[in-house]
């Protein structure tokens, strides 16, 4: 026991001297390692609160990246930005997906009926990453007693599981080597994040 | 005024935007591949677009509004050098690089860009390649004969 108590003891000091904010972040307590804001993040990893996965499920991407990333996944802030097409970077994603669609779709119809489609698969695409990423942190058994770091391959993976089944090819912006470096210099006035940035995922 | 350099500045203007990136590209490959920057199914192709696509305005821009007063500064004063060029060019790539990562960012915030080692280094790199390139291409002595 008193072993025990040493090792904690240890465990915290050691944790409030690197991490600070860490510490403060769960109310001064981290041995407990529970979240009393509600937060979906903490140094070691991401998991869903049951608000985020409610948004996810429902496909209400608006509302699950809006909140994720206040919780602190820098994942789900640049996820929001790709979303609602926020900046060149996000801008020229968008561009590449809708293209990639545009690409799948059989000849013969008019523009108007081949944007509609594009339209219709893009916003099903949105919907549907945001319940992958909340079943992803689920099916790895994410919880503010286990938080998990998932690797950008599993992100990569996901998504383009997502495009190829709404008609779209392999084209996850994430999968351009030097993407995530230049997302964290584009972010750097809001925190810096990429699309693969701690605690969200490890490179 | 003489030209002081082996073959034309307009052809070194004209190229090395053009070649900057595809030299920026293979640096930052290998530093991706040694960071772990990569992953199965990693686009190079389009990695190699991204830096065209963003490196030739940013390249012929920064160029033609700071790279050709500095290089006549140097002709003026008869110190048309690499050393000067690179050093300047540098200087040049440092400041381009944080206007461009402060240009496509979501939430501009200038201050924070233009103080970030990384944009720093990555400015200079590029910047102090593009110097390389440039006096490569118009044959810019390494140093002023006295």
């Amino acid at each position: 026991m008193m072993l025990k108590s040493l090792i904690a003891g240890a465990g915290l000091m050691l944790m409030l001297v690197c991490h600070p904010a860490q510490a403060s972040y769960v109310g001064g307590n981290p041995l407990t390692r529970t979240d009393p804001t509600g937060l979906k993040c903490n140094g070691q990893g991401c998991w869903n609160t049951p608000q985020e996965r409610a948004y996810a499920q429902a496909g209400d991407w608006k509302n699950y990246y809006a909140t994720a990333c206040a919780n602190g996944d820098p994942y789900a802030c640049e996820g929001g930005n790709v979303a609602n097409n926020r900046g060149i970077l996000s801008g020229i994603t968008n561009y590449r997906l809708a293209n990639s669609i545009s690409n799948h779709l059989p000849l013969g119809k008019t523009c108007a009926a081949d944007q509609a489609i594009i339209d219709q698969n893009m916003e099903k695409i949105r919907e549907a990453l945001v319940a992958a990423r909340a079943a992803q942190l689920d099916a790895a058994g994410a919880t503010p007693d286990n938080p998990v770091m998932v690797s950008g391959q599993s992100i990569s993976d996901f998504h383009n599981q997502v495009f190829s089944a709404n008609g779209a090819g392999p084209v996850f912006g994430g999968d351009i080597p030097g993407a995530n470096a230049l997302l964290q210099l584009s972010n750097m006035g809001s925190g810096g994040y990429g699309w693969c940035s701690a605690p969200a995922c490890r490179p | 005024m003489p030209t002081l350099t082996r073959r034309p500045l307009g052809l070194a203007f004209a190229l090395t935007p053009l070649v900057t990136p595809l030299a920026f590209f293979l640096i930052c490959a290998v530093y991706f591949l040694a960071t772990g920057e990569v992953h199965q199914g990693s686009s190079w192709l389009a990695s190699l677009g991204f830096f065209y696509l963003f490196g030739i305005p940013v390249g012929y821009i920064a160029l033609g509004l700071l790279g050709w007063p500095l290089i006549a500064l140097l002709r003026r004063q008869h110190r048309l050098s690499a050393v000067y060029v690179c050093l300047g060019a540098g200087i040049i790539g440092a400041v381009a690089f944080a206007a461009f990562v402060t240009v496509i960012g979501t939430h501009p915030n200038p201050g924070a860009v233009f103080t970030s080692g990384l944009a720093i280094t990555g400015g200079l790199i590029a910047g102090v390649l593009a110097g390389l390139i440039f006096c490569l291409i118009a044959g810019v002595p390494w140093r002023m004969k006295s």
